[in-house]
């Protein structure tokens, strides 16, 4: 079994999750994650004071999928075809492997 | 029919012969008769007018203390915005106790502090005795043509917390529950009534010719005084100013805030539109229309300061340039004219602006800018009514400086004495764990938003 996790923009999860399910994927998880860039930048200013935050200003999400080995192409495919815009921060997808998967509810 | 015109009418068509003597004197028993009956019916009427205008003037007063009441809301919804979400239920207990606490204390011990009577007028300090014990006439137009004494009261005892609402955003985030109401308690009993009795009361700067029609100085400035007071005891908030630099610390519900402001605004309808004391049609809308225009004028150069200072469109900020506005117009709204009003709210939305910059560059951390707003343009307020309207000259101005000097030097004095006293029975910070936790869980035990997971 294979791990795709990707960071996408958030903008794009929509068209990931859509594209996710028409290939056959069913269920996957998703959560908030900030990116966190190696120097402050300017992000404003509250009552006259400038606000600086190393974390970068595009919202973005990670998703996992898991699926068997000889699937995982396809999902990797799908997900770079949907998040894609061809700007810089489009994400990452890591591909691992995974020993084992137990469902909780089967004993 | 009258029986004896009746009576003289028969005798008439039956006696035509002595009828032209008799129906003259008939005629001029009915006139007398009329003219009597016309002038009960004019006193009565007189009578009544003035019982209805009494009636007008005092519903317009319950009104205005309605108005200034519900400012009680504007000031926990505007605080609680400008403030973190931790600390979001301490802020409105705070807001939620003081207008309770202000009452309670203003009728036992307040109200005749502030309005000891005639008395003691001219003075630094009268107390016509304890509670609420009503004057003979005191429901009626005898007491005074504008109100009963029962609004009297009410009407005094809502300004009366307005003041320590004041301190509670300037010390927010970071001051223990129990101290901040103990200070409370004894500024709004004691403190407040004295020093509003220098000028409202009758006292001695009432005497000398100072101006503050509804308080920038007695309401606002005492209250930021204490609030000055407070912040230097305390010290800025953990995260505020560190390794040389000053850190925003964004309040965490603009909605909030524009709630409270809008709330303020409100309010001060009946705060300066009651402060006339009675129903006055020319007066009253006189002094809406220069209540509301400095406020507007407030709102758009706070907006265009904050836009040439740090480049971005601030509604914080513009939400003080309305207050600022408000509280500038407070002591003269009376006396000004449409355009000094204007002109008025304009410089103190200027001004609330750079006062909030400079408070940041001398370490004073105060979340909301309650001391820009209320302190600042509290004192600028009250030096415009030298400057502008029908009393505008140098001796004026005299007496306006004199004025804010003295409130200033007793007001900043005894809300030093008191936080220190109460520094040294209960402490006055909460420590650094519960500042960082948030108070809503260290003084409470409850969060305003229990199901949001990130502090």
């Amino acid at each position: 079994m294979k791990k795709v996790q990707a960071i996408i923009r958030a903008s794009k999860f929509e068209d990931v999750r859509d594209s996710l399910h028409a290939i056959g994927v069913e269920f996957f998880i998703f959560y908030e994650v900030k990116g966190v860039t190696f120097q402050n930048e300017h992000k404003g200013s509250y009552r006259g004071l400038s606000i600086y935050d190393s974390s970068s200003s595009i919202p973005r999400r990670v998703i996992e999928v898991v699926v068997p080995e000889i699937d995982y192409l396809d999902v990797v495919n799908c997900i770079k075809k949907a998040a894609y815009t061809g700007e810089v921060g489009d994400g990452k997808i890591f591909v691992s492997t995974i020993d084992q998967a137990l469902r909780i509810s089967i004993s | 029919m009258d029986p004896i015109l009746f009576d003289t009418l028969t005798q008439a068509t039956s006696a035509p012969v002595d009828s032209s003597a008799i129906i003259t004197a008939a005629l001029v028993d009915s006139l007398v008769a009329t003219k009597m009956v016309l002038a009960e019916t004019k006193a009565s009427l007189l009578a009544s007018s003035a019982q209805n205008a009494f009636t007008i003037n005092n519903l317009w007063m319950m009104i205005a203390t309605a108005l200034v009441f519900i400012m009680h809301l504007g000031f926990a919804t505007l605080e609680s915005g400008l403030t973190r979400a931790k600390n979001t239920t301490n802020v409105l207990f705070k807001n939620t106790l003081i207008p309770a606490i202000g009452l309670l204390t203003y009728a036992l011990i307040g109200f005749n502090l502030m309005y000891p009577g005639a008395d003691f007028a001219g003075g630094f300090f009268g107390f016509s005795g304890f509670g609420l014990p009503m004057p003979e006439g005191g429901e009626t137009s005898a007491y005074n043509p504008g109100y009963t004494y029962w609004t009297d009261f009410l009407f005094q005892g809502m300004f009366a917390a307005t003041c320590a609402t004041i301190v509670s955003g300037a010390v927010a985030e970071r001051i223990k529950l129990i101290s901040f109401l103990l200070f409370s308690v004894v500024f709004v009993a004691i403190v407040y009534p004295i020093l509003g009795m220098w000028k409202w009361g009758g006292g001695w700067l009432n005497v000398l010719g100072f101006h503050d029609f509804a308080g920038s100085t007695i309401v606002h400035s005492i209250g930021g005084w204490g609030a000055l007071a407070g912040t230097l005891l305390l010290g800025p908030r953990l995260g505020k100013f560190e390794k040389g630099r000053i850190y925003p610390i964004p309040g965490h519900s603009m909605t909030s805030a524009v709630i409270g402001t809008f709330m303020l605004w409100l309010g001060w309808f009946g705060f300066n539109g009651g402060s006339v004391l009675s129903a006055d049609p020319a007066l009253v809308s006189k002094v809406l229309v220069t209540t509301s225009l400095a406020a507007s004028a407030g709102a758009v150069f706070a907006a265009l300061t904050i836009y040439f200072v740090s480049k971005n469109f601030d509604l914080s900020m513009t939400l003080n340039g309305i207050l600022a506005g408000l509280v500038g117009i407070t002591a003269g709204a009376d006396i000004t004219s449409v355009t000094d009003s204007v002109i008025i709210g304009a410089v103190a939305g200027i001004i609330v602006v750079f006062a909030v910059l400079m408070f940041d560059k001398l370490k004073i951390d105060d979340p909301v800018g309650a001391l820009s707003v209320h302190l600042v343009c509290g004192i600028w307020g009250t030096l415009a009514v030298g400057l502008f309207g029908s009393k505008a000259g140098v001796p004026q101005l005299v007496y306006q400086f004199i004025g804010i000097f003295a409130i200033g030097i007793a007001a900043f004095g005894s809300a030093l004495l008191i936080f220190l006293g109460v520094k040294a029975i209960a402490g006055l910070r909460v420590d650094k764990d519960e500042e960082i936790y948030g108070l809503d869980a260290g003084e409470h035990g409850m969060e305003a938003y229990p199901n949001f997971l990130s502090k």
